[in-house]
């Protein structure tokens, strides 16, 4: 879609009218929106995007919407994002990394959930002493940094 | 990832993952440590009736460090998971509790062993488990027989004599290198503590080589040179050779001005 936008917008350009007329300027400037706008859906639409992260949207639009399955593309378009661009990026920014973040620590859980110490007899009783197989000490090593 | 600038929602667990992870990691440093010390120190401090005697204080502790020990990793070998058992607040506490406890007493078992040396230095040439075991063994001394080799060179170990009784008497000592035996001048009763009698041992060995050597100087003028040689250990024989060269060469040179083939009669007597 942003391709064929931009494509218009070499046909709006190279046509022989008046570069003045209203509507030509009228066009060019739809155009221009929209070629801001796509890339900021594209943005919202990934999957790293939480409600929290909604909220601040409609904080910094000033606006309130309801995200779901009704939700129209007219209901974004709607929001004039192109006049928050770098507010929205922030926005869309922080969910990808806290995603990333998310992921590491349900990883942590994950791994840590199953590790056992290595058990080895003191001598012949029923003492038992602990330490970590060199793997799992490998992995303590890396997951702390 | 605390280094993060989007950390502020995950804060709290990243905090408490890192909390986690670094008093595991403590936890089996510290662990590590203990286990060592206290599988080195338990023999001693619980079975050893010597270290008890000497460090009746320390040995006392030691039973609670023993049974503390033993309760933390009973835990966590009832736990399995090392998460499990690292994350309860008293693990760490406990296991850096005892670490101190442990020691303490190792600290007074090295003056203790220190002090030791100190009183009969050939203890130095004994690594620290061996002298611990000669410690703890001294009122037994066959079994200190065993560790003659590493006390006195080229002594394999000594003749005792009434060996069934708690105090033998030393009569001799057999060699390591070759098969070579040299009686002690007087018997030896191996009496009071370790350092004490293996002393006596080496005054022993002294006046007892100074009476072979005597004792073999008379007999080479006895039995002539060719009979002579065989009759005594080797090194008194190397001795008592040298010695009498010695004085052949001295009578040689006071001789020269009388007798100018003195020096050639001395040397056919040496050959």
């Amino acid at each position: 879609m942003e391709d064929e936008t931009k494509k218009q917008l070499k046909t709006l350009k190279d046509m022989k009218v008046d570069k003045r007329a209203n509507a030509y300027c009228g066009v060019l400037d739809e155009i221009k929106k929209w070629l801001i706008f796509l890339p900021l859906i594209a943005e919202l639409a990934d999957q790293a995007m939480r409600d929290r992260h909604w909220d601040a949207i409609r904080k910094k639009v000033g606006k309130d919407f309801t995200i779901d399955d009704n939700f129209k593309l007219q209901g974004i378009y709607d929001l004039n994002l192109q006049d928050f661009k770098e507010d929205v990026e922030e926005i869309t920014d922080q969910a990808k990394q806290e995603a990333k973040m998310e992921k590491t620590l349900a990883k942590l859980e994950e791994t840590w959930k199953d590790i056992k110490f290595e058990f080895y007899q003191h001598k012949n009783t029923d003492v038992y002493m602990i330490r970590l197989t060199d793997e799992n000490f490998d992995l303590l090593e890396e997951n702390t940094n | 990832m605390q280094s993060s600038r989007y950390l502020a929602t995950f804060e709290t667990e990243v905090e408490r993952w890192t909390r986690s992870l670094s008093n595991i990691t403590e936890i089996l440093t510290v662990s590590a440590e203990v286990q060592r010390n206290w599988a080195y120190l338990e023999n001693l401090f619980l079975h050893s009736d010597e270290v008890k005697k000497e460090l009746p204080e320390q040995a006392k502790d030691f039973v609670f460090i023993d049974e503390e020990v033993k309760r933390i990793l009973k835990d966590a070998h009832a736990k399995q998971f090392t998460i499990t058992f690292c994350d309860q607040d008293w693990v760490l506490k406990s296991f850096e509790n005892v670490l101190s406890k442990l020691q303490v007493c190792e600290k007074a078992l090295n003056k203790f062993m220190d002090e030791k040396k100190k009183c009969f230095p050939r203890f130095y040439f004994t690594s620290s488990s061996d002298l611990l075991d000669i410690l703890s063994n001294g009122s037994t001394p066959i079994k200190i027989m065993k560790f003659m080799s590493k006390i006195f060179q080229a002594i394999e170990n000594l003749e005792l004599k009434a060996k069934d009784a708690d105090r033998p008497i030393a009569v001799g000592m057999h060699t390591n290198v070759g098969i070579e035996y040299v009686e002690f001048d007087a018997d030896l009763k191996l009496l009071g503590k370790v350092e004490n009698y293996l002393q006596q041992v080496i005054d022993s060995m002294r006046s007892s080589l100074k009476f072979v050597a005597a004792e073999s100087l008379k007999r080479f003028h006895q039995h002539g040179k060719e009979k002579w040689l065989t009759m005594d250990p080797a090194q008194t024989t190397l001795l008592i050779n040298m010695m009498n060269w010695t004085k052949d060469v001295e009578s040689a040179f006071h001789k020269l001005g009388s007798n100018k083939m003195a020096m050639k009669e001395a040397h056919s007597n040496q050959v």
